[in-house]
């Protein structure tokens, strides 16, 4: 860092450039009411500065010459003056501010077109794609942390290439998706992150391929009367990207660039047990247990006898051995990754063209050893103005996605150095391992125990391993404006994603086997999206205004998956062609699934004196999915807006300059089921498996022709208001929605023949309160700090699960079921009391609220839930001269985690290596610990035999947390008018840098792998060997020119 | 305005939903719809085939080392934690060994169901293909709750009048939730479909399931339901076919031989079959395979000392040195080939003459019947296991001993085949004293639990758990 401060010091000196301050120019700045103090006067070149004072008076010096000046204040439209001095001269120069509605003329995507921000009458929370590029992020949805007040975003874990988990307004889904719809530049985009299932304990975000750097702007729609065009898949609420185009605005080339440089290491470190702690750990456990000599060893190969049958002999024999091996597994998991990115950008701007093309490269590699994602990705949008009546709109973006992968969580890697990885294991074998362990190990080998492929080291050595991700976005739009305020837009796009998984594993791996195999797993997915629409705008006069969008959509996708198997390989299929001939090869086609929906939508905008605004919006969405009895689902929403601050008996007083109120009702839905769910299907193909080689014709599913879409209804009421002169801003919204049909993916008894069954059932409430504030503390030319916060508050309720029991529906492997009365996302477990100080046992609660020895599974209740209660940002933004500098900072309130992995790492002494917090047990009776008295026997804790999975309160713990997400320090140089460098800026940042938590685990901020939506949308605050974030550092160049 | 009237006129006709029913109608490609599924006496034949792909999948091992572990025949497993709540009679309903052969069981009697529904609906089946189909359905879905009943549920004969709860009796398909009929009924519905199964199975059905398969499972069904006659009908039909002849060698579980294919198993009146034909190595015992084949520190599934002792009280039983090894501290298991390779791929029989033989030898000496023939059931076994005459039964012998040695033999002849918690259960419904590792016969881990699921809907009613 000192290197980095003195080379930006010694760059500032060089091109900074000495003035003389013999000549002034002076005046008043005013608006219609009076004198404005505060105005900040500088010059353009940012040479020179001041800001008016009480009396509205300004007194700026500067170097005789031409300078052009510029008047800004917040809530006013800035000027800029041209003004030449001659040597020794006092100009006077008064100016007139005019105030503005600041940012209400700013125009806001919506969908299917755009609207003022005044006219807006829904929920949308715009971010600056500027915002995006600030941090140094996975996947652009992962900036978008901390932005806007009820998005909740949580960044994914370390691994590369994992996505967040982005909730708007709560989750109103069960089994159903509960993320929202993307749509970028009118395309609701594949999103997906099941595409790979949950291999090697990470989900795919297919989002990742998308460039930040591209993006313009993000706008998050929340209520209905902003999702409602979006009719069926609204509900979750949608988040618009719109990317970056060439504007006439800004005409000529211009180009830029940016480069960042960093590394990252893991946020926090596991602590586990060293051999010598774990053996003294487990001899205590065994002599709790009345145990006598030297307690035996998991995974020791011993001759007399297996585990505690071994003779007493060589029971110690063995333990002396284990001694003298102590491996540091999460070191040899874990290191430091690097990380590199480039941005070329370029624009191009004619009264006719407009262009911009945008290439990237970004090499994120992660903390764990042999991970990292690496993104290639070019993007051209132009823009074609053939005349008044016509244009044509293009936009075309390719990327490739690379991951190169590790196994983590409960797949390997760093999971299995937090679990079965104990420290007596060697790395690689010697003789005293030989001794220990025995088999067919020989000197040298890499150690490998519970048959095969466990080793971190040696399966990240022998593995070949990658993700492929090819991704084409395609737009064109052909607009046409046969008379003034008409214009119909026809639009055609296409989206490509080609997925592939190819891992080769050598025989070496699996001992137990006798072949090698290579698998190759690919899904390419089409997806295909055409709209036609019209909008219309009518004055009737001045006061009376209505715009009216008409629109037709069709979508068509396709998803196409081939996994191939082939054995007895010497090499992967993805590094080499080989004689197929000489292997066995097996093909796995998979269905080819696909879905359309068809959409007629129209919306009314009525605007009246420019101050009442009603809008009303309807859908009608009939989609494949559906089951035959339910094939259109009909969307309406209405919402008004009032600017009560432009009636005339407002008062306008100094503190309060602007106020409005909207409201809105509507419904959308969701329909991110399945494409095939309503059908009764067979299947000819079991991977190709027969029986007795003759084929075979098998039942796969149970349909549900009576499948349709949830449906939410929203009722929103939102506050805005400017105070001082729009230095402050805030925003109130509350809001209700309730969900009805939610989709249950029911476990059915397993005596039907199949495991589920998809049924609309289920009734969800969310409802809340969010606020966000803007505030410009200081606005001085040298030094402006800015503000921003926002929290929200959503409270969720399972309102109705059609009688089933809270087991009917589960977070795949986690303890979260559906609990009526309760938030989606809550832990079912045995309710820990304490451990008793006489005996060192646990104590839980049973059913009834009474205390027990006994654990059971029938007693399992609601003991918390992974929401939190308050979720927030805040931004503080300062600039000083040249300097900039960026705190961000998140914070979440009220959540729960449930540390899955606690119950063995916590829990009954087995072949898991021990967390040091373990330490803090019972052992002598008075002993008040955190910890049980130790034991071999799960049944000591109450436990059933063979179930060491401790499902208690005990592992369940407050994970309220504020992290400082992002720290960033910037330096703009001054430039030289002759420059041909227009902005140059070096910068600096570190995420993760601090969290404040109690949570005694890794990562109190944790999105864990999931099996699929349904088990995403119950068990968030779940974590099973989680890998925790990382914390990086880098150093950013960006020029435009 | 004109123009303006013309587009909002297109744009209405666009919107319009005409064809849009066709563009909704699309289903997966790849899967097919049950209703385009089932059209042929093929497809039928196939929709069966793939009932003994999941029979394949169970009786692989799966479902035989669930009823061993209950039984006092093997040690505690190694470190395999959901065998080890089998054994230790702590099955909980998370169990998801347990549930995934419960699952298996009832996803071929589901398909069962499937087959009998459809039967009626194809066209162009002869009466005698139609016949013979439903009569293979019902033999399957016959094995599968009997297997389900004599584990999850406590014996025939626990309650006088057998209204104990036994298990759920799926004889149609859908979705919904079933309550648990009781033993008697369970019984009663088996036999039902099994006696169907007799009447209408072909004499030979090349492998599969026929006439005879349907004798050996009745006598099983029978003989567990104390109606020994009756199992000495089925017995006799299957046994006096003279269609099978027990095997010279010990080698119960066949082996591939040196040049790679299985040979027929004489013995076999019902099992499964590995298979091996151009680039598929179908294994179907990995069951087996996958737990009793020794890892660097031993096997997961090995035999008890109490049974090592047992073998040892006859020391001149061939089946010692054939079937047991001693190693790594464990009682291991030979009895699927001596070695990794033997036993790396093998048919495995479910119902075997030698079987029949045992408990036809027991029925006639619990009704008292013509004791020679008992004695010479008892004797072919001997003679494989000793030599011949070497440890004959006299031609004097008891009822009484008769009945001690058949059931000596059985638990011998059959370790690791899961039928050994059969003669536990029978032995102590019958009320004689036996127990079962420290335990009583009926004790509550003797039913294992069901899967959670068959709680989620009805008022369902489990199996205590707790252990015993």
């Amino acid at each position: 860092m000192r290197i980095f401060y003195a080379f930006t010091a010694c760059a500032a000196f060089l091109i900074g450039s000495i003035s003389m301050h013999a000549q002034t120019v002076k005046g008043t700045v005013k608006d219609d009411a009076g004198t404005l103090p505060g105005v900040v006067v500088k010059d353009a070149a940012n040479t020179a500065g001041t800001s008016s004072d009480i009396d509205g008076n300004y007194n700026l010096k500067l170097k005789a010459g031409r300078h052009t000046l510029e008047f800004k204040m917040v809530g006013y439209s800035s000027q800029t003056k041209e003004v030449t001095l001659a040597e020794g001269q006092t100009l006077t120069l008064d100016i007139t501010l005019q105030s503005e509605d600041s940012d209400l003329d700013e125009v806001v995507i919506v969908g299917y077109g755009v609207q003022r921000k005044r006219e807006v009458t829904g929920s949308i929370a715009k971010v600056d794609g500027k915002e995006l590029t600030k941090l140094p992020v996975p996947s652009f949805e992962a900036a978008l942390q901390g932005q806007a007040a009820g998005v909740a975003v949580t960044q994914g874990s370390g691994l590369a290439g994992s996505g967040s988990l982005v909730r708007i307004r709560g989750i109103a889904s069960i089994s159903a998706g509960g993320d929202p719809l993307y749509v970028i530049d009118g395309i609701p985009i594949i999103q997906n992150q099941f595409i790979n299932g949950n291999t090697g304990a990470l989900n795919s975000n297919p989002l990742a391929t998308i460039n930040p750097n591209d993006i313009e702007s993000i706008e998050i729609l929340k209520d209905a009367a902003a999702t409602g065009i979006y009719g069926s898949r609204g509900a979750n609420g949608v988040i618009l990207v719109t990317t970056k185009r060439g504007v006439r605005s800004k005409k000529g080339v211009q180009f830029d660039f940016s480069t960042r440089h960093g590394f990252g290491v893991a946020a926090s470190r596991p602590n586990m047990m060293n051999t010598e702690q774990y053996l003294a750990i487990r001899q205590e456990a065994w002599e709790n247990d009345g145990g006598t000599g030297y307690v035996w060893l998991p995974g020791v190969a011993y001759e007399s006898g297996q585990g505690a049958e071994a003779s007493a002999l060589e029971r110690q024999q063995k333990y002396e051995l284990a001694k003298k091996i102590d491996t540091d597994w999460v070191d040899e998991t874990i290191g430091t990754g690097f990380k590199q990115n480039y941005n070329f950008g370029a624009t191009y701007s004619t009264d006719k063209i407009g262009l911009y093309t945008g290439l990237s490269y970004d090499d994120n590699g992660a903390y764990l050893l042999g991970n990292s994602y690496e993104r290639m990705s070019g993007r051209t949008n132009f823009d074609y103005t053939i005349n008044k009546k016509w244009k044509v709109m293009t936009s075309l973006s390719y990327s490739i996605g690379r991951n190169n992968r590790v196994d983590a969580a409960w797949s390997g890697g760093l999971g299995l150095a937090m679990s079965t990885a104990l420290p007596y294991y060697p790395v690689t074998v010697d003789s005293t391992a030989l001794e220990l362990f025995g088999g067919d190990f020989e000197v040298a080998d890499y150690f490998m125990w519970n048959n095969g492929y466990t080793s971190p080291v040696a399966v990240r050595e022998a593995i070949k391993w990658r993700t492929d991700e090819k991704r084409l976005i395609s737009n064109l739009s052909i607009i046409h404006s046969p008379i003034k305020n008409l214009n119909i837009r026809l639009s055609g796009a296409y989206d490509y994603l080609d997925f592939s998984n190819n891992q080769f594993v050598p025989q070496e791996l699996y001992p137990n086997t006798f072949s090698s195999s290579a698998t190759e797993n690919s899904t390419w997915s089409n997806n295909w999206n055409s709209s036609l629409t019209a909008d219309y705008i009518y004055e009737v006069n001045e006061d009376h205004k209505l715009t009216f969008l008409a629109g037709f959509e069709l979508q068509e996708f396709w998803s196409n998956y081939l996994g191939r198997n082939y054995n007895f390989v010497e090499d992967s299929p993805i590094q080499d062609d080989f004689e197929t001939d000489s292997t066995i090869v097996q093909f796995f086609p998979g269905n080819r699934d696909g879905w359309t929906f068809v959409s007629t939508f129209a919306r009314i905008n009525y605007s009246i004196k420019n101050k009442y605004f009603i809008q009303a919006v309807s859908r009608i969405d009939g989609s494949s999915r559906f089951g035959v009895n339910n094939r259109y689902g009909y969307f309406p929403s209405v919402s008004a807006g009032w600017i009560i601050s432009d009636e005339r008996w407002f008062n306008k007083n100094k503190f309060v300059n602007f106020l409005k109120l909207r409201t809105g009702w509507g419904k959308s839905g969701n329909s991110d089921i399945p494409a095939s769910a309503q059908f009764n299907l067979f299947s000819n193909n079991n991977n190709g498996i027969t029986y007795n080689g003759q084929p075979i014709l098998f039942p796969t599913q149970f349909g549900n022709p009576d499948l349709q879409w949830e449906n939410t209804t929203t009722l929103d009421a939102t506050l805005e208001i400017g105070m001082l002169k729009d230095r402050l801003t805030a925003q109130v919204s509350v809001y209700r929605k309730v969900t009805t049909n939610a989709l249950m993916n029911v476990n059915i008894p397993a005596s039907t023949g199949f495991g589920n069954y998809w049924d609309n059932v289920a009734e969800i409430l969310n409802r809340g309160i969010e606020l966000s504030i803007v505030s410009y503390n200081i606005t001085k030319p040298n030094f402006e700090w800015k503000t921003e916060f926002n929290i929200a508050r959503n409270y969720n309720e399972l309102v109705d699960i059609g009688g089933y029991t809270p087991d009917a529906v589960s977070g795949g492997t986690n303890d979260s079921r559906v609990i009526v009365g309760k938030p989606i996302g809550s832990f079912y477990l045995m309710k820990f009391s304490h451990i008793d100080a006489e005996t060192g046992l646990p104590v839980y609660f049973d059913s009834n609220g009474n205390e027990t020895f006994d654990y059971d599974n029938a007693e399992r209740q609601y003991v918390g839930d992974g929401l939190p209660e308050a979720i927030g940002g805040i931004t503080n933004s300062f600039r000083y001269k040249q300097w900039d500098a960026q705190i961000l900072a998140t914070f979440s309130l009220g959540a729960k985690i449930f540390d899955s992995s606690g119950k063995r790492q916590l829990g009954v002494v087995t072949d898991w290596n021990m967390r040091t917090d373990l330490l803090d047990r019972w052992t002598q009776p008075g002993d008040e610990a955190t910890f049980a008295r130790l034991t071999l026997d799960e049944t000591n804790y109450g436990l059933p035999s063979g179930f060491p999975w401790w499902n208690t309160s005990l592992f369940m713990y407050d994970a309220d947390y504020l992290r400082i997400r992002n720290v960033a320090i910037g330096y703009t140089f001054k430039l030289k008018k002759e420059s041909k460098l227009q902005n140059l800026r070096i910068g600096a940042n570190a995420t993760n840098l601090f969290t404040f938590t109690n949570f005694p685990g890794l990562d109190p901020e944790l999105v864990r792998d999931f099996e699929n939506p349904q088990d995403r949308n119950l068990s968030p605050n779940v974590t099973y060997l989680t890998p925790p974030q990382e914390r990086s550092f880098n150093f950013s160049i960006n020029a435009n020119f | 305005m004109k123009k303006i009237k013309i587009i909002i006129l297109a744009l209405a006709v666009a919107t319009g939903f005409s064809g849009c029913k066709k563009w909704l109608d699309i289903g997966p490609e790849g899967a097919i719809l049950a209703e385009d599924a089932i059209n042929t006496p093929e497809d039928l034949q196939r929709l069966l085939n793939s009932c003994y792909d999941v029979l394949g999948n169970v009786y692989d091992g799966n479902v035989q080392n669930i009823a061993e572990l209950m039984s006092d025949n093997l040690a505690r497993p190694l470190n395999n934690l959901d065998l080890t709540s089998v054994y230790d009679r702590e099955v909980t309903f998370f169990n998801s060994t347990t549930n995934a052969v419960y699952a298996d069981l009832y996803r071929a009697i589901y398909r069962s169901n499937e087959l009998i529904r459809n039967v009626e609906l194809v066209e162009n089946l002869s009466s005698e293909e139609s016949t013979r189909i439903q009569a293979e359905a019902r033999f399957i879905r016959a094995l599968c709750h009997y297997w389900t009943l004599k584990l999850w549920a406590q014996p025939w004969g626990s309650t006088p009048d057998n209204s104990h709860l036994g298990v759920v009796i799926r004889d149609q398909a859908g979705p919904f939730p079933k309550p648990r009929s009781s033993v008697k009924e369970s019984y009663e519905f088996i036999i039902e479909d099994i006696q169907f199964a007799f009447d209408n199975l072909p004499s030979t059905n090349s492998g599969y399931a026929d006439r005879l398969s349907a004798a050996g499972l009745m006598a099983q069904v029978l003989f567990q339901k104390m109606d020994y006659n009756g199992a000495i009908t089925y017995a006799n039909e299957v046994i006096n076919s003279g269609r099978f002849s027990l095997l010279t060698s010990l080698d119960a579980f066949q082996a591939f031989t040196a040049d790679g294919f299985l040979t027929p198993n004489p013995e076999n009146i019902f099992g499964i079959n590995s298979f091996v034909g151009g680039s598929i190595i179908d294994a179907r015992n990995e069951g087996f395979r996958n737990n009793y084949w020794p890892g660097a520190s031993g096997a997961q599934l090995s035999y008890s000392t109490e049974l090592n002792n047992f073998f040892s009280l006859s020391p001149q039983d061939g089946r010692i040195s054939t079937w047991i090894n001693e190693a790594d501290g464990q009682v291991q298991t030979k009895k699927f080939g001596s070695n990794a390779a033997e036993s790396f791929f093998f048919s495995v029989p479910i119902i075997r003459l030698s079987h029949l033989h045992l408990i036809r030898a027991e029925a006639i000496g619990m009704v008292n019947g013509d004791l020679s023939v008992a004695i010479e059931d008892i004797n072919a076994i001997r003679d494989r296991a000793f030599g011949v005459g070497l440890n004959d039964m006299p031609s004097g012998a008891t009822a009484q001993q008769i009945i001690l040695a058949a059931r000596e033999e059985f638990r011998k002849e059959t370790i690791s085949e899961g039928y050994r918690i059969d003669q536990i259960k029978r032995i102590g419904a019958s009320g004689e004293n036996i127990v079962v590792r420290g335990a009583p016969w009926n004790c509550p881990g003797m039913a294992i639990q069901f899967p959670n699921s068959e709680f989620t809907g009805a008022d369902f009613v489990g199996n205590p758990e707790g252990g015993c």
